[in-house]
């Protein structure tokens, strides 16, 4: 007897849908036992992590917050990998995004009525991600150097970048007025993203949303998204259509910086309202990796997958204060790791179908 | 058992000795290179091939790798043969030695089991023959006897075959003018495509047609040299311009050049020939069906059989009145019946006072549908042959030989 995979020639459409599900699944299964192990109860565990994250309205306002970069990382990652692109930097693109974004914030935003001052830093956030993108993308599109290591080692180049500026000198963006603990200086109130109400959850929401939508028509309506399919899917096929396959990598990838940028610029001016270390290293790069994955690369399923982890990440907090069992903050980025795990195993058996095959001994091929 | 498939299982990357030692560490009989370049050649020479045994699969022409492929297979000694249109871009020559040499195999001891389109080689080289028609067996395997190819072709197409026959419709209008074209191994001194003429480009794989396809489409940039089509020079332009030119393109690699397998039939009708805004051709389904593709617009182009992803190409490069269609190898591989409207297409175009320049392995086929036939021969082409064709004049050009 010998399993098999053989690759399917035609999708079912439900198979998008049903993979996420699937993947989660496996990942809370694996998880359980893990939780299991170390003496936790899994059940109560995931019962209290469901009830943190989206039956309150503390609760779910907060996990939308967490959300709200996420679905902009994902997008960045997402718009890559699509084409088999892997920028995996997002993390270094929204740390410079946060730079640029902040810069604007504190320089040009108090001479500017609200809409603008809110707008022209997150136009410089963007800006900031494609900056920090270039040397890949350019790399990557005319020397054919390998994206994922340059767009990974800039991260860390980003990530102490911004530590420098806070933690490491008398820069522009550190507050200079305040002794102790270093801080990054305050935008301009008017460039903040306005909160809704008492709640976590700003503005900032909407944008990523109208960001996802403009994203999915990029990609459905435009030549642009054609182009970038084709060149994804078969770069012989692009240079037969006549298709610039260097310029449309390019372009996907800067694209892709911009997001992740833009993600930073969401993270200033929405929670954070400084160039915070502290608050800006989350990992929210990375994740969108996951996001990304888990959504097949859907922009609608990125918005979905979103908010999922960001309750999940919203839960870590809440699982260490449960009654009784102080089950590790750790817990939710363990679960973040395995849902990847199997999302990336279930997209085997999106493409191909398993197929167990009885035979004899075996034959000399 | 070996199997010798269709589409080439070689890896591009490596040189023709390791893609034959590939196959032999999965049998557990690791040998060095220069015993197994020994081995290759040797089996090169029974065969009456040759081949570079250095060379890189991706420098090599597509009739190369087919002669590899079969070399590879061979050299596992195997009881059981299983060959996928193996012969498909060899000449009549090459495929006779190859027949003789299954034949050999046969008499031997081993069972062949050819899958082929190509009537003749049933005839020549099959002890008992089955025919296929839509996955349905239609004749079980029974011996060839007195079956003639007209009585198989009968078998094969059901109904049997709408006459094609070509009578010249040539205007005199030049379409295409070459000259003192370099590319590569390519040299033309001078070539011509008239309007509402069908050119036959034939020759065994590897003479320089595969740089005449190119720099026609200007995937290629000549080294010197002009190509005019409807008066304008079309040499180094960039290929996007190639519609807005008027060059139709139906390449010799269809599979993995002219369809995007992971998008869909009507996206696929788009290729070439998006403007900034996207909007899905309404009309695609009807001209789908217009060619009788099997399948539907939102279907991915990969779930086509070979015969409708070539008809697919075919309805989109043929829209919108092209001046000239570069055909290369249109009909190989494909089931009589697609072959057949591919065909019958290719001529209606020409009919309605278009140029087609066929570039085809296949005499037979040529005799068929050309007006005029030039030989490829280590880069050069031949004189014109003007029907009625001389079918052992032009053979014997096809070998270089006067």
């Amino acid at each position: 007897m010998q399993v098999r995979l053989e690759r399917r020639r035609q999708q079912k459409w439900w198979y998008a849908a049903v993979t996420p599900v699937v993947a989660v699944l496996g990942a809370l299964l694996a998880g359980a036992v893990f939780l299991a192990i170390e003496g936790f109860a899994p059940l109560t565990v995931y019962r209290a992590l469901v009830e943190a994250s989206f039956t309150t309205d503390f609760g779910i306002t907060d996990s939308l917050a967490n959300a709200t970069p996420l679905v902009l990382t994902g997008l960045a990652a997402g718009v890559a990998f699509r084409m088999n692109l892997f920028n995996i930097g997002a993390e270094g693109q929204l740390y410079v995004g946060a730079i640029f974004g902040s810069w604007a914030g504190i320089a040009v935003a108090p001479e500017l009525p609200g809409v603008l001052a809110v707008a022209v830093v997150l136009v410089c956030s963007a800006l900031g991600g494609v900056v920090w993108a270039l040397p890949m993308a350019a790399f990557r599109a005319y020397l054919g150097t390998s994206e994922i290591i340059t767009s990974l080692m800039l991260s860390f180049v980003a990530l102490y970048l911004m530590r420098y500026l806070i933690f490491g000198s008398g820069s522009y963006w550190r507050d200079p007025e305040v002794t102790n603990f270093p801080q990054g200086k305050k935008i301009a109130a008017s460039a903040e993203l306005p909160y809704f109400g008492q709640y976590q959850t700003h503005l900032g929401l909407v944008v990523v949303v109208a960001v996802a939508v403009l994203i999915w028509a990029l990609i459905r309506f435009t030549s642009v998204g054609y182009d970038m399919n084709v060149v994804g899917s078969s770069p012989a096929a692009a240079r037969y259509a006549g298709i610039p396959a260097g310029r449309v990598v390019l372009v996907a990838l800067l694209l892709s910086g911009a997001l992740g940028g833009l993600a930073g610029g969401v993270e200033v001016a929405g929670r954070a309202h400084a160039l915070d270390p502290n608050g800006l290293e989350l990992g929210l790069g990375y994740s969108g990796i996951v996001v990304a994955a888990l959504a097949r690369y859907n922009p609608f399923g990125i918005i979905v997958v979103a908010v999922l982890l960001g309750g999940l990440r919203n839960a870590g907090l809440a699982l260490q204060s449960l009654p009784g069992e102080r089950v590790p903050v750790e817990v939710s980025l363990m679960l973040q790791g395995a849902i990847l795990l199997f999302a990336i195993g279930a997209e085997v058996f999106v493409r191909n179908r398993l197929r167990i095959v009885r035979r004899g001994p075996a034959v000399a091929t | 058992m070996t199997l010798v498939q269709q589409h080439f299982a070689l890896v591009p990357t490596m040189i023709a000795v390791d893609n034959l030692l590939l196959f032999r560490a999965q049998r557990n009989r690791r040998t060095s290179r220069v015993t197994a370049a020994a081995d290759l050649k040797a089996l090169a020479s029974r065969l009456g091939f040759e081949i570079d045994v250095t060379a890189t699969v991706a420098a090599m022409s597509v009739g190369e790798r087919q002669r590899l492929e079969l070399l590879r297979a061979l050299d596992a000694d195997p009881e059981v043969l299983l060959l996928d249109e193996p012969t498909a871009v060899l000449t009549d020559a090459e495929a006779d030695r190859f027949l003789a040499v299954i034949r050999r195999l046969a008499e031997d001891g081993r069972a062949v089991v050819l899958i082929t389109h190509r009537l003749r080689e049933v005839v020549v080289a099959a002890d008992r023959v089955a025919v296929l028609r839509n996955g349905i067996v239609v004749s079980p395997p029974a011996p060839v006897g007195s079956r003639t190819r007209a009585t198989l072709a009968h078998e094969m197409v059901g109904a049997g075959l709408p006459p094609v026959g070509r009578t010249s419709t040539s205007t005199g209008r030049r379409v295409v003018e070459i000259t003192d074209l370099r590319a590569g191994r390519l040299t033309v001194d001078r070539l011509v495509v008239n309007a509402g003429e069908v050119l036959g480009v034939a020759g065994v794989d590897g003479n320089g047609q595969a740089e005449l396809e190119l720099a026609l489409t200007s995937l290629v940039t000549p080294d010197s040299g002009t190509i005019e089509v409807g008066g304008a020079d079309v040499c180094g332009l960039h290929p996007r311009q190639r519609v807005a030119c008027g060059i139709a393109y139906i390449p010799s690699d269809r599979a993995a050049r002219a369809l995007v397998g992971s998008m869909r039939c009507d996206d696929n009708l788009a290729l070439g020939r998006t403007t900034w805004r996207i909007r899905r051709d309404p009309s695609a389904g009807a001209r789908m069906a217009a060619w009788s593709i099997k399948g539907a617009p939102h279907h991915l182009a990969r779930s086509l059989s070979g015969g409708n992803a070539q008809k697919l190409v075919a309805a989109r490069e043929l829209h919108g009145d092209p001046r000239v269609v570069v055909a290369c190898q249109p009909t190989r591989g494909l089931d009589p019946a697609a072959a057949t409207q591919l065909r019958q297409s290719l001529l209606a175009f020409a009919d309605r006072g278009g140029a087609v320049l066929w570039i085809a392995a296949e005499l037979d086929e040529l005799l068929e549908v050309a007006d005029r036939i030039v030989v490829a021969f280590h880069g050069r082409l031949s004189e014109s042959f003007l029907p009625p064709f001389d079918r052992r004049s032009v053979g014997l050009a096809l070998g270089g030989g006067e």
